[in-house]
């Protein structure tokens, strides 16, 4: 009787633990993917931010100061890559504008080589605004599993207004 | 048993796993909550830092004004150390505490430096020249709530400001001041108008090399007594690198045509460009200790030399002043006959006015010519300087091929105010003898065929008082009380009545400056060299009478609003020296 018993408990474990684990897992990794993904989100805030007062303080009366204290659209993009630590660079696309001259990057590492001067005249006079937005594509490992969303990502977006300084 | 011992092997699997799990989920957790802190205390940091920088250096400038040379005597200067500070810099700390940084605050975890010094670059701050500079470090020593399992050597949230006075030029040809609540009454005829930069009556052109700022933000269609920025009635061509204007201000084609190259721009926000440049500078010192010049009847004939002095006209025989204006005619000089004349600066007062007469000639050695009041004329203002036809006016420094070029002496300044002007020491004989000398209208309003040829003061001159060099290259100042605004004494507007204060003029019309243009043999007949100033609220008149009438040279504008009349142009380069001024700036 003992062993009839034993055997029609036989499997409780692991059926409870799958029953358990199940959206435990669930629970774990969507804890995980939405830490990961809200410091994603504080690294790109905090870039764009530093991308932004980067560009503030190299307006006109920088160029007036010295021609070496002009930005370009490399700089600020390079000033935002050294923030946004762990941010990937082909997922993150830039927009910068000031005034009437808007500069676009499809991804951050397509503009870090890019000299144009940033903002340029008359832009960059003091009392000027700049905005700088930043969209990642943030791919999350919790989304993959969703059926047929095998590449599944979703967008963190962050914009930065600034007055220009300097 | 063996299944008894089989499930008890596996008892606490699902415990152990859980943990496993729920450390890795909680540490990700508690370092997203850590560093997202770290982010928020960061950006905390930082704008408590720039907060106190700018206003460390924003106390500075008043401090130390915007010409003279910041030194350590006047301004704070210190390495790095954490806060109270004394002078501007205690003005650091109190942005820094406003912002919530306090040394030793927050259970001692915070920390607040300020470092200032007059060294030509701050530190970590190269390619950008300075004159003063002031950089303050905000720290926060953030609780690890979490990451401290992987970590333990503490999280520490740094931002530096830096922020200092650096001199500016003033490189544009033309800064017209005038707000769109700034109202006078103009050349338009329509009672007063509001917000008016630019006005062109008539056939003009305006050439303006060093480019235009406009401060009024009225756009078109606005209905009286607001106008738009610009206004132009008959044909104009205006040539400036650039025409930009602050917010929606525009210009409006009222009547004929405009053609205005390159297209005016809109859009600026309020600053440097729409701001009064010698704000925070007090108005040019007059002269003190001149000897009294009484001028019998009022009229000196030359040839003759006038040494310096205050000059004011008297009734023959009584000798009691008559506030009328000193009229001379004939070869005049204004000098002391040394080849060097006043050692290279001269002095000058003028009650009531100076005219000369058609015909004459009049030589103005370098020195300050002060042109303190005169009787209004059927309730209207009387020029300070009126100039007759066919007559020259000059100074030391000739044209050369019809062209006005850079002087090597001290230059003149033409101060336009009344008798009030701060530091005149007036003579004893206007006392009880009931004469106001009210302001009198500047500028340089000449007759036909008229030739003037002046230049404005110098800095590079040794001759130069150390007083008047902040002023350089101006050779015509209006007085700041010679507009409705109240200015304070040390050059800015009094606010201390809410909004800006202002005043009744006793003269109505008086703030507006007149510069006759002229040609002779198809050349520009008023050739002028350096920096025309009239305050917020005054304007200035270029009048023409016939197709060429020209004011040339490299001439700086700087006024509430500028008119062209009738036949003027305006042809004007941008001044090779032109005035300066300290600026406070969050540099990095």
């Amino acid at each position: 009787m003992t062993n009839s018993n034993t055997s029609k408990r036989r499997g409780n474990a692991a059926l409870e633990m799958s029953l358990v684990c199940i959206p435990l897992l669930c629970s774990f990794l969507a804890i995980f993917e939405l830490s990961r993904a809200l410091w994603t989100y504080h690294t790109l805030a905090a870039a764009i931010k530093l991308g932004a007062r980067y560009a503030v303080v190299h307006g006109a009366r920088c160029t007036d100061a010295s021609s070496a204290c002009t930005a370009s659209v490399g700089d600020i993009v390079q000033a935002i890559a050294q923030t946004g630590v762990g941010l990937d660079a082909s997922a993150l696309q830039l927009t910068l504008a000031a005034g009437g001259q808007s500069v676009s990057c499809a991804s951050m590492s397509a503009c870090t080589g890019n000299s144009t001067a940033y903002p340029a005249a008359p832009y960059n006079a003091v009392g000027q605004a700049i905005t700088i937005t930043g969209r990642y594509s943030f791919h999350s490992v919790l989304a993959s599993l969703w059926p047929d969303q095998g590449s599944a990502s979703f967008t963190l977006a962050a914009k930065s207004t600034e007055v220009i300084q300097f | 048993m063996p299944n008894q011992k089989s499930r008890g092997g596996e008892r606490g699997q699902a415990l152990l796993a859980s943990a496993v799990l729920m450390v890795a989920v909680l540490g990700m957790l508690g370092m997203v909550l850590d560093i997202g802190w770290a982010y928020f205390v960061n950006k905390k940091a930082q704008t408590a830092a720039d907060a106190a920088a700018l206003g460390a250096v924003a106390d500075a400038l008043i401090l130390n004004g915007p010409a003279a040379t910041p030194d350590c005597g006047t301004l704070a200067c210190q390495s790095a150390l954490s806060c109270p500070a004394t002078g501007d810099l205690q003005t650091a700390c109190e942005y820094a505490q406003v912002n919530g940084f306090v040394p030793n605050g927050e259970g001692s975890t915070q920390s607040v430096q300020v470092a200032a010094g007059i060294d030509t670059n701050a530190p970590g701050v190269p390619n950008v020249p300075l004159e003063y500079w002031v950089q303050v470090t905000a720290r926060n020593r953030l609780p690890q709530w979490f990451s401290g399992f992987v970590s333990n050597s503490g999280l520490t949230a740094t931002a530096r400001a830096t922020a200092g006075l650096r001199r500016t030029t003033l490189n544009a040809s033309i800064y017209l001041l005038n707000r769109a609540s700034d109202c006078f009454v103009s050349a338009l005829n329509i009672g007063a108008v509001c917000g008016e930069d630019f006005l062109a009556l008539g056939v003009n052109s305006l050439n303006a090399r060093g480019g235009i700022y406009m401060s009024s933000s009225n756009n078109t269609g606005l209905g009286l007594p607001d106008v738009a920025a610009g206004s132009i009635t008959g044909t104009v061509q205006v040539q400036a690198p650039f025409t930009y204007l602050m917010g929606s201000g525009a210009i409006q084609n009222l009547l004929g045509s405009t053609q205005w190259t390159a297209t005016p721009v809109n859009g600026f926000p309020d600053g440097d460009y729409f701001t009064d440049p010698f704000a925070g500078l007090a108005q040019p010192p007059a002269p003190t200790g001149l000897p009294n010049h009484p001028v019998s009847g009022g009229v000196i004939a030359g040839p003759v030399v006038l040494p310096p002095g205050n000059y004011y006209s008297t009734l023959p025989l009584l000798g009691t002043p008559t506030g009328l204006p000193i009229v001379v005619s004939g070869n005049v000089t204004f000098s002391d006959g040394q080849p060097t004349p006043c050692g290279g600066f001269c002095n000058y007062v003028f009650y009531g006015g100076l005219v000369t007469g058609a015909l004459s000639t009049v030589t103005f050695s370098p020195g300050r010519y002060v042109f303190a009041g005169a009787p209004t004329v059927g309730g209207l203002p009387r020029a300070g300087f009126s100039i007759g036809a066919n007559a020259v006016v000059q100074d030391r420094t000739p044209l050369v091929n019809g062209k006005v070029t850079a002087n090597t002496d001290a230059g003149e300044i033409f101060i336009f105010t009344d008798k009030n002007y701060s530091g005149l020491t007036t003579p004893s004989a206007f006392t009880g003898s009931g004469l106001s000398f009210p302001e009198v209208q500047a500028g340089l309003i000449a007759g036909v065929n008229a030739s003037i040829t002046l230049h404005g003061l110098n800095k590079d001159s040794a001759n130069l008082p150390s007083e008047l060099k902040p002023y350089a290259p101006v050779l015509l100042w209006q007085d700041r009380a010679n507009t409705t605004l109240q200015y304070q004494a040390n050059g800015f507007l009094d606010r201390t009545c809410g909004g800006i204060c202002s005043h009744t003029l006793s003269v109505p019309g008086s703030q507006q400056m007149i510069v006759t243009a002229g040609q002779i043999s198809g050349n520009p007949a008023t050739n002028l060299y350096g920096t025309i100033y009239g305050p917020r609220e005054s304007w200035l008149t270029i009048v023409g009478v016939l197709p060429g009438d020209t004011v040339a040279g490299p001439l700086q504008i700087i006024s509430g609003a500028l008119q062209m009349t009738v036949n003027a142009t305006l042809d004007v380069d941008p001044v090779p020296n032109p005035p300066s001024r300290l600026l406070a700036s969050l540099i990095q």
